[in-house]
């Protein structure tokens, strides 16, 4: 009998429980996976415990993997197994078809499974599966499988997990310390450190079976653990490019301005807390943005030189008040954190400023109107989307393998075709039809990066929500979405990134200070002086 | 001379400890070869080396004209290989592991299995590790002769069995003895005694003397004299001469080379006038005994 099925046949009677087990977790991610749609948008308790479920899949699968691999264990001298004419090549195929056979494939079962209880033809998507099959190969199931091949047991296999777990929690603590830029890109980093993750975990491996150096095969394991870490440390440092968004030549015709809000903001009356940074909010305008473009903030940077060649220098650090730019004029107000003490010194000082904003530019193409149904609506380039039933101004939709790379979602308030409440009727019926003709926009935005053939993950169903907000003058609206409500998506194409830069001149600190609040129990308490314990 | 097993000048270092110094061995096609020795001389090391268990730090090992670092899957079909702390997979049945076992081995006899398998009364039913120490014995080493290896390795197989286990043991392997060639390490010299053919002793890691039992057997004498008047032992005895001592007029030691003729030529020089000469063989143990005495002295002397 051929060798690899003899140790095949073996490994199924050995390790059925653990097979079972898998199998059993993969039912429920199934489950849970289809009960969660059901349930998108509400909140009930039993949305609390399907991340146990979840979380039961990678460990059916460490179970399994390690002991099938354990089950010839590569570590010692006192195995049975290596004086007898095992091929390591016949034995590593064994293992592989086992993997393959209990957790790969039941795995592409359940998600063309899901597909199409999601109503998504199964079929067209077979090589975004296959993708994503690769991807969970590359982790966590290379790297579970090389830990296994140096550990003799359970025990040293937990250890191993142990010391996984405290290496991610370096590199997360390192990822505190290292300072980060926004205008960073990581996916090089990123694709570098799974490079040598993968390669790492092959070497392990091949080392392993071929040669059984448990000594050696762990020191590939640390050496490329020890790369991934150099990469991430370094990252933020190489990556970090200017150049991606240029400064317009001048004379040129520039994507978009950048000025200081005129309106100046009201001065805090409540002193900065002694502990915190203080944050400076600084108000923005931005216009230029051309018809049938709109843009993102990418990064912005604040500079600060005083008289006495004071100086000081924010990091790149991302937006997160600007929104949507759209053509016309945006303003957002800006926030940057400064070290009390530099604030003390400063804050009656007339300083320059300089505010660096960096966007991304995209060109707005291929629209199309769509009218919100009764229930799912088919989305084309998206998916399946459907009105939220507890919130009208969200839509959530079902991507098959992944999101689209961008997406924009439009609604106009004026053709909303959501009831009103009853008192806002009666108003409305009394309100003259000029009022009753004020107009705003809302909007969702959706940019996912490189388009990928699908998302690294098991659902091969990808939910998200679509939350259209807007400005009507000063006020924040939310969009009205009922069924026959049109909506209009959207899939800008990226331009160009572009930066802009103003000036101010003789700006005090204190003038622009924010008011520090806090959050607790959910409600934002401002912190007041003297009442802090 | 050519063996199926020949070691040169191997070396196994674990950190600074140097479990073989230096091994040059050879185990002859058909011998039935005992590695003896104290625990800790290097005996499992050496076999663990020779399966490429183990990698040597220098030197080389060759099992049938294959270096022992290129032995990897189809070498060990003909190879036979068990151990006193062998890990077997207990959660097989008896059956179920020969079952497993047989596709791996073209020559696998089912016969001679079914055979084993009653001599050795295995309880087929039953789990690998539901069974007592001797019995497990008697499942690996059926497992292996099962498949008519041409080189069977066993490192103390006998260790803590009963006598009757041991001699079913034996005999098993002495059926099979005719086609294989056997190694055996043992730091027992009795178990051994009866049925090796060749011996070789191993301490510290460096094998004090290899040799044909028979040869071993006819090679160490005790001799017993009496002189005519009491006298203390002159210096520069030959070399040969082991543990010799004096107890009034009576000398004894132990001819580590013994020759009839030979010897009695040097006793009569050495000691002139003398009676009573006899010459008495000696069983492996006591041969063994009186070399690692021999051994430990002259390192205490040298120490001195």
């Amino acid at each position: 009998m051929n060798q690899i099925a003899n140790i095949f046949k073996k490994d199924i009677r050995h390790h059925w429980a653990e097979i079972v087990l898998c199998q059993a977790a993969l039912v429920a991610f199934v489950w849970n996976e289809v009960h969660g749609w059901k349930l998108q948008g509400s909140h009930t308790l039993s949305q609390n415990w399907p991340a146990a479920i979840v979380a039961l899949l990678p460990v059916s699968w460490w179970l399994l993997i390690v002991r099938a691999v354990q089950g010839e264990s590569l570590v010692g001298d006192r195995q049975f197994w290596t004086t007898r004419p095992y091929e390591w090549k016949k034995l590593l195929a064994a293992k592989t078809l086992l993997i393959l056979l209990f957790i790969n494939i039941p795995l592409l079962g359940a998600q063309m499974f899901l597909l199409a209880k999601a109503g998504f033809v199964p079929t067209p998507y077979l090589p975004g599966l296959l993708w994503m099959q690769l991807l969970l190969i590359n982790l966590p199931l290379l790297p579970i499988a090389a830990l296994a091949s140096v550990t003799r047991n359970i025990a040293q296999g937990l250890l191993s997990l142990l010391a996984v777990v405290l290496f991610v929690a370096g590199m997360l603590a390192l990822d505190s310390i290292v300072s980060q830029s926004a205008l960073s890109s990581t996916d090089d980093s990123d694709w570098l450190q799974s490079a040598v993750l993968v390669t790492a975990c092959i070497m392990t491996i091949w080392l392993q079976y071929a040669r059984r150096k448990a000594g050696r095969a762990r020191m590939f394991l640390a050496v490329g653990a020890a790369g991934m870490l150099i990469i991430f440390a370094a990252t933020p440092y190489l990556a970090h490019s200017e150049s991606g968004y240029p400064l317009p030549f001048a004379g040129s015709h520039a994507p978009f301005r950048a000025i200081l809000s005129p309106v100046k903001p009201e001065p805090p009356k409540i002193p900065p807390d002694k502990d915190e940074e203080v944050e400076i909010a600084i108000p923005i305008v931005t216009s230029g943005i051309a018809d049938g473009s709109l843009a993102k903030v990418k990064a912005v940077r604040l500079s600060l030189e005083g008289a006495d060649s004071f100086r000081w220098e924010s990091k790149w650090q991302s937006s997160y008040g600007s929104g949507l730019l759209l053509p016309g004029m945006n303003s957002w107000i800006e926030s940057f954190k400064l070290d009390h003490k530099i604030f003390d010194r400063m804050k009656f000082v007339p300083l320059k400023v300089r505010v660096s904003v960096a966007i991304n530019v995209f060109r707005d193409q291929d629209a199309m109107q769509i009218t919100a149904g009764r229930g799912e609506f088919d989305v084309p380039r998206v998916g399946r989307c459907r009105v939220d039933a507890k919130n009208s101004s969200s839509i959530e939709c079902q991507a098959p393998l992944v999101k689209p790379e961008t997406l924009l979602v439009r609604a106009e308030s004026a053709t909303s075709t959501c009831p009103l409440p009853d008192e806002e009727q009666s108003d409305a019926d009394e309100e003259d039809s000029a009022a009753k003709a004020t107009k705003w926009t809302t909007y969702a935005w959706e940019w996912n990066g490189d388009q990928r053939p699908a998302e690294y993950g098991v659902s091969p169903v990808e939910s998200f929500s679509l939350y259209l907000t807007g400005r009507n003058d000063d006020r924040f609206e939310r969009a009205q979405i009922c069924p026959g409500t049109p909506l209009t998506f959207s899939f800008p194409k990226f331009v160009q990134g572009s930066r802009a830069e103003f000036e101010v001149s003789e700006l005090k600190l204190e003038d622009y200070r924010k008011v520090p609040f806090r959050f607790t129990f959910g409600v934002p308490t401002i912190i007041k002086k003297g009442r802090k314990k | 001379m050519s063996g199926v097993i020949q070691t040169e000048n191997l070396v196994k270092k674990f950190r600074r400890v140097e479990a073989l110094k230096g091994l040059n061995l050879q185990v002859p096609q058909g011998a039935i070869f005992a590695l003896v020795g104290p625990n800790g001389a290097g005996k499992t090391t050496a076999i663990k080396v020779l399966m490429n268990i183990l990698e040597p730090t220098s030197g080389r090992a060759r099992i049938f004209e294959t270096d022992s670092t290129q032995l990897e899957g189809r070498s060990f079909a003909t190879i036979g290989y068990v151990s006193e702390n062998q890990e077997l997979p207990l959660w097989m049945r008896v059956s179920g592991f020969m079952e497993y076992l047989r596709p791996f081995y073209p020559s696998w006899d089912r016969d001679l299995e079914n055979e084993l398998a009653k001599k050795f009364e295995l309880p087929l039913d039953r789990k690998l590790r539901h069974l007592s120490r001797g019995m497990r014995m008697k499942a690996a080493l059926a497992s292996v002769l099962a498949y008519h290896p041409k080189l069977i390795v066993l490192d103390e197989p006998f260790s803590g069995l009963d006598p009757l286990v041991r001699d079913e043991l034996i005999e098993s392997l002495l059926e099979r003895a005719e086609e294989a060639t056997v190694l055996i390490s043992s730091h027992d010299l009795g178990e051994i005694e009866s049925f090796a053919s060749h011996v070789g002793y191993l301490e510290e890691g460096a094998l004090l003397f290899s040799d044909e039992m028979t040869t071993l057997a006819d090679r160490f004498r005790e001799v017993e004299l009496t002189l005519n008047a009491p006298g203390s032992l002159p210096e520069n005895l030959p070399e040969s001469w082991v543990q010799a001592s004096t107890s009034a007029t009576v000398v004894r030691f132990i001819e580590s080379s013994f020759d009839e003729e030979r010897t009695n030529a040097e006793i009569g020089k050495i000691f002139g006038e003398h009676r009573n000469l006899t010459f008495t063989p000696m069983s492996l143990r006591s041969i063994f005994l009186a070399t690692a005495k021999t051994r430990r002295g002259s390192k205490e002397k040298q120490g001195a």
